[in-house]
């Protein structure tokens, strides 16, 4: 242990927000929390909890040498891969695989891709506490079966399964998914969720889960 | 990705909260393990750099040293450097590139245990094959659900020393000492390649494959993060790429 020493995180956040010219407001949609308990950290009277002092570290030590390293990574994939950023769901980069398997899917890196969303995706990013506990680094991997990308029918797809890697990189909170064309016969739904302070929270086959 | 950072004095005042131990004259060590954790994870990445490159590098290596009892020689293992740099470093003839910074920084903090936990997670949770190993030996640490069931009786090998084992295009790579060096130096950053097999074990079945290595530290160890990727029955075997930090900064 180099310095076993608690430090101000409330004034560094303040620091660190007028620095980078980030807003109070981005902050909190950034952990998932309200604009008011970020005040608070940063006037001193309250303490972030423990999983959110390492979201906001996390935050502060920009990382772009990482980031950069797992775009070439997914990119150098043959396999079905795609990253997307969380907060407004833009695709941020795909695998050669899925390059040539879904390439309508694919033409749309840096847009947005909501439209091309599945029930079991649209269902968990509708749950509040899902959203707000992979925000705060408690969730860190879903997976599930289900049915075509986008109800335009651009590109035909039947069921697949996929299995979603949350990660972050200074403010970017990041989904790897990982698509499997060719599933054993499992039931349409969100088959498993995985939290980093229970490991397993979630096991079945329903759309509804937390 | 936009760099943020922070204004060194503004920051130096922020940490003028840390608290000091009078009788010694060094930090508190006896703070609560989260209060570790959060310093830990802030001084990595640029910010660590900043802080260890003002304050004395050398002073804190030696307390370390002293306080958890490794040795000047092992840690030279770790970070494949010779024990005469570690040395220079203690007594200030010479100050540690910045890689080696970052790496002391990380050697020396204890946050990469929860990181590590929280990519184990990640990675078990894959249907993808993909597989963990400690440079060390290169011993299996983690293994995801895709690899259980690609290579059920593989995946049971954890914890096994399997450097000895290994052949072809993963054997070019780790029985050179030379690339050894630089992984343990954090230098290396990612290699691809096409192989039929990677290790001299006849366990289970053999395809051809591309498989991926990053090449992450967590504190002392360097973990090799594979995945074994399907590709074409005809792809030539060999080695495709081999990406250093470096080259990705440039």
């Amino acid at each position: 242990m180099i310095m076993a020493t608690p430090i101000n995180l409330g004034l560094l956040l303040m620091i660190w927000r007028k620095e980078n010219h980030v807003s109070l407001a981005r902050v909190a949609s950034f952990l998932a929390v309200a604009p008011k308990t970020v005040a608070r950290w940063e006037a001193g009277l309250a303490e972030p909890s423990r999983g959110l002092r390492l979201r906001l570290t996390e935050m502060m030590c920009h990382n772009s040498e990482q980031f950069d390293l797992q775009k070439l990574l997914v990119q150098q994939y043959s396999s079905f891969v795609a990253l997307i950023d969380f907060d407004d769901l833009r695709l941020v980069a795909v695998s050669r695989g899925l390059q040539s398997l879904w390439p309508q899917f694919c033409a749309l890196i840096g847009q947005p891709i909501l439209s091309y969303l599945t029930t079991e995706a649209g269902t968990l990013l509708a749950d509040r506490t899902f959203v707000r506990r992979v925000k705060q680094g408690d969730i860190v991997h879903v997976a599930g079966t289900s049915e075509r990308f986008d109800a335009a029918a651009a590109n035909p797809i039947t069921r697949h399964r996929w299995s979603t890697s949350y990660k972050t990189f200074a403010t970017r909170l990041i989904a790897e998914v990982w698509y499997d064309p060719l599933p054993d016969l499992q039931p349409l739904g969100v088959h498993e969720i995985i939290s980093f302070q229970q490991a397993v929270v979630y096991q079945g086959a329903q759309t509804s889960v937390l | 990705m936009k760099l943020y950072h922070f204004n060194k004095l503004l920051f130096i005042k922020a940490l003028k909260h840390r608290c000091f131990d009078p009788n010694t004259n060094n930090t508190c060590t006896n703070e609560s393990a989260q209060a570790t954790l959060v310093y830990d994870t802030l001084i990595s990445n640029n910010l660590r750099l900043m802080l260890l490159a003002q304050t004395e590098i050398a002073k804190l290596l030696v307390s370390w040293r002293k306080a958890t009892g490794v040795k000047q020689a092992s840690l030279a293992h770790m970070l494949g450097v010779t024990q005469s740099a570690i040395s220079n470093w203690e007594t200030g003839k010479d100050v540690p590139s910045r890689r080696f910074m970052s790496r002391l920084a990380d050697v020396m903090s204890s946050s990469y245990e929860e990181r590590l936990r929280r990519d184990q997670l990640n990675i078990m949770g894959q249907t993808a094959i993909r597989a963990c190993f400690d440079l060390d030996g290169v011993k299996l640490k983690m293994a995801s659900q895709g690899l259980m069931k690609a290579w059920p009786s593989f995946s049971k090998l954890q914890g096994v020393r399997l450097v000895e084992h290994l052949v072809n295009e993963s054997a070019y790579f780790l029985h050179d000492e030379g690339f050894i060096r630089l992984a343990r130096q954090g230098e290396v950053a990612m290699i691809s390649a096409v192989s039929d097999r990677h290790v001299q074990i006849d366990v289970d079945d053999i395809f051809r494959h591309r498989w991926t290595a990053i090449f992450r530290s967590y504190g002392p160890k360097i973990l090799v993060d594979m995945t074994y990727d399907t590709c074409d029955a005809n792809s030539d075997l060999g080695v495709e790429n081999v990406f250093y930090y470096d080259d990705l900064a440039a």
